[in-house]
């Protein structure tokens, strides 16, 4: 796998964990209204 | 009014309800369009325009429907009619509302069809259908072909029984989902179908990954799909492409998202939920849609055909390629059924997601009970379905998903973010976007929600009708479709392009060449339909020896066609595209001599075309009557324009 697309993708995925992580970690912590 | 909330349904939870709206999001697009989008349109760099898509249409555009659905249910109207109408207190916008509804009906009526494939393979994955036997050899191409009902040749099945019994069953359990209703039917729905989908994920991503060496490697695929290509960015069709695929992936525009939204309570969350809603379609589509089909293409058909693969379109990458890799690795009948069923899953999710704005319509603006309002819905998807599948050769199929899916999307968006930005109002509405927010979305995105959605999405509309005229998408062109009548005779596979190397650049100038005469000579067969009127066959007998020559013994056309198709031209444009028959499996296959029978078929498209387009334009009247009926004793919203 040539490095410039192991660059794209894991920086791409990298974002999407850390966003979805994210908003899984708020949803938990939220205060609770329903 | 009284309390129009008290007789509305609401979500049993709220990651019951996340868990419904990724499902309504995540559809077989993440599986098979994102990977096809990204191949086709400069492979990592794509991630660029896609990403700016995600920020200036599919986040501001996923908040917005939240919000609008919300504010729209605390009045009791679970779709766009009623929806507007409580952005802009006027007499006209319940009627810019009718295409919130009418979108929905018109994606059912094809999109089930798609879901009733996926069910159907599945099954035959696990019969073993579709894999080769003693005496028995299935070309996935004609056997998809001949599923659907589009090919001229039998040999795999007699007519179109098993796709409509499939689409039956695929249409009772959306039916019957939804007659359970929001919380028992299509919240236990995703709570069920959602954790089995990403379950399917991992596990044929595990399995791609573990398949080792075959022609190539799963690296071999991440690395084609990544390997940013920074020349494409400066066209300006990869950036429509990523916008475009922005919202086929969110399933935003069309009134779904906000009938979910329109169950809410006044005061629950809107932002963290679009925005997680956002965030696990894009997980799925992203991660799980670059981790299957294309690493499995490229460890079967090696790096160098993968492109080929990776562009020929979303069925034929979901439907022929992934099949013909699974039947010849261990363990077809599981990994067969649990691909096929991890896109009927996400297909299924989606369905009654799109269905149930017509639904809601129904209920709250009609005030039918929800029981009578599943079996209306039932019985108009169930016999508009049937002239999609039974016309889908003729392009009835393509033509829905072009004005619903292309068109009507952008047309509702661009509605959609002007009501709420610029009529309603930006500084209101990110008011009521925040009641009860679990998260402060950045001010930057009122900015975007004003200036840049709006001006963009008419761009985009204006682009892709352009495009449409350009290529002549609005004028029916008749479609020409041929098949091998005696191919369950030869195990082998039928192929083009055997001779020409289309790494060089000679070789790609030579079948250029040869593509333009291709077009001449369809475009003589083409030319007779439109004389005739009808659809014209003919049928040849030709042998094929081991070199790759075609040879024509005996050639007969309907009268109407024979002037501009005979033998010599029939056999030069099969010699023009090197079709040619190659023996044995695809590893070892070689090159032999075959004798066969050729039916095509150039088909008359231009009638139901226009058919369908009038049935789109009756839809959209209809419900603008069914809105006057609905509005008619009620009095004119406050303060609007009577």
């Amino acid at each position: 796998m040539n490095v410039g697309a192991a660059v794209f993708m894991l920086a791409t995925w990298t974002g999407i964990v850390a966003l979805t992580v994210y908003c899984f970690w708020k949803f938990m912590h939220a205060p609770s209204k329903k | 009014m009284g309390d129009p909330t008290a007789e509305r349904e609401q979500w049993g939870s709220r990651i019951g309800l996340i868990l419904a709206a990724a499902g309504n999001a995540i559809g077989i697009g993440n599986l098979l369009r994102f990977p096809n989008q990204a191949a086709s349109n400069g492979g990592g760099a794509f991630m660029i325009p896609y990403v700016v898509s995600l920020l200036i249409f599919g986040l501001p555009m996923m908040w917005i429907a939240w919000t609008i659905g919300r504010r729209g249910g605390q009045f009791g109207h679970g779709t766009l009619p009623g929806q507007f109408e409580k952005l802009w207190p006027n007499r006209s916008a319940k009627y810019l509302g009718m295409i919130g509804v009418a979108l929905p009906l018109l994606f059912c009526l094809y999109y089930t069809y798609i879901e009733a494939w996926c069910l159907g393979y599945s099954y035959f994955s696990v019969t073993g259908n579709f894999t080769d036997g003693p005496g028995r050899t299935v070309d996935l191409k004609a056997y998809f072909d001949e599923f659907l009902g589009t090919s001229a040749t039998h040999s795999y099945f007699s007519g179109m029984t098993a796709a409509f019994v499939f689409l039956l069953i695929t249409l009772l359990l959306n039916v019957w989902v939804l007659y359970k209703g929001v919380a028992k039917g299509i919240e236990l729905l995703a709570k069920i179908a959602m954790p089995l989908l990403l379950l399917f994920c991992v596990v044929l991503a595990v399995r791609v990954f573990t398949m080792g060496k075959i022609k190539g490697t799963a690296l071999d695929g991440l690395s084609f799909l990544w390997t940013p290509d920074f020349a494409m960015l400066a066209k300006p069709g990869v950036w429509i492409a990523a916008a475009g695929q922005i919202f086929f992936t969110l399933s935003i525009g069309f009134g779904s998202m906000e009938c979910y939204a329109s169950y809410l309570k006044a005061n629950d969350d809107v932002t963290l939920n679009g925005l997680t809603t956002a965030s696990t379609n894009e997980f799925v589509e992203v991660i799980f849609g670059s981790m299957i089909a294309i690493p499995a293409a490229a460890v079967f058909f090696g790096a160098g055909a993968v492109g080929d693969i990776a562009k020929s379109g979303t069925f034929d990458i979901g439907m022929v390629s992934m099949p013909e890799i699974l039947r010849n690795t261990a363990g077809v009948e599981v990994f067969g059924a649990i691909w096929f069923l991890l896109l009927f899953f996400a297909a299924f999710t989606s369905s009654v997601a799109v269905a149930q704005p017509v639904v809601a319509f129904l209920q709250d603006e009609l005030k039918m009970k929800r029981e009578t309002s599943v079996t209306i819905v039932g019985l108009v998807w169930f016999l508009g379905t049937i002239p999609v599948i039974w016309f889908y050769k003729y392009g009835v199929f393509d033509e829905l998903d072009f004005w619903a899916g292309t068109i009507g999307l952008v047309v509702c968006s661009i509605v959609e973010v002007i009501l709420f930005a610029w009529v309603f109002g930006i500084r209101r509405g990110w008011e009521e976007m925040h009641r009860g927010a679990d998260i402060q979305v950045p001010q930057i995105f009122g900015f975007v929600m004003k200036y840049v959605t709006p001006f963009a999405l008419i761009a985009i509309f204006c682009w892709w009708f352009y495009d449409a005229i350009k290529t002549d998408q609005l004028v029916p062109q008749p479609k020409i479709t041929w098949g091998v009548a005696n191919r369950q005779e030869y195990e082998g596979s039928f192929e083009k392009w055997a001779r020409t190397d289309l790494r060089t650049e000679e070789g790609k100038k030579a079948q250029k060449k040869a593509l333009e005469e291709v077009g001449e000579i369809e475009k003589g067969v083409k030319s007779a339909v439109r004389e005739a009127h009808r659809d014209l066959s003919a049928w040849a007998e030709v042998s094929v020896d081991a070199q790759g020559n075609a040879k024509v013994t005996s050639f007969h056309a309907d009268p109407a066609l024979a002037k501009n198709l005979d033998g010599p031209k029939f056999e030069r444009w099969l010699s023009l595209q090197e079709w040619h028959f190659k023996k044995g499996k695809l590893d070892q296959a070689v090159a032999a001599p075959a004798k066969v029978s050729i039916e095509l078929t150039g088909l008359n498209k231009a009638p139901f075309v226009w058919l369908t387009r009038i049935i789109i334009l009756l839809m959209g009247l209809a419900f603008l009557v069914l809105i006057r009926v609905a509005w008619r004793e009620r009095p004119a919203p406050e303060g609007g324009v009577s």
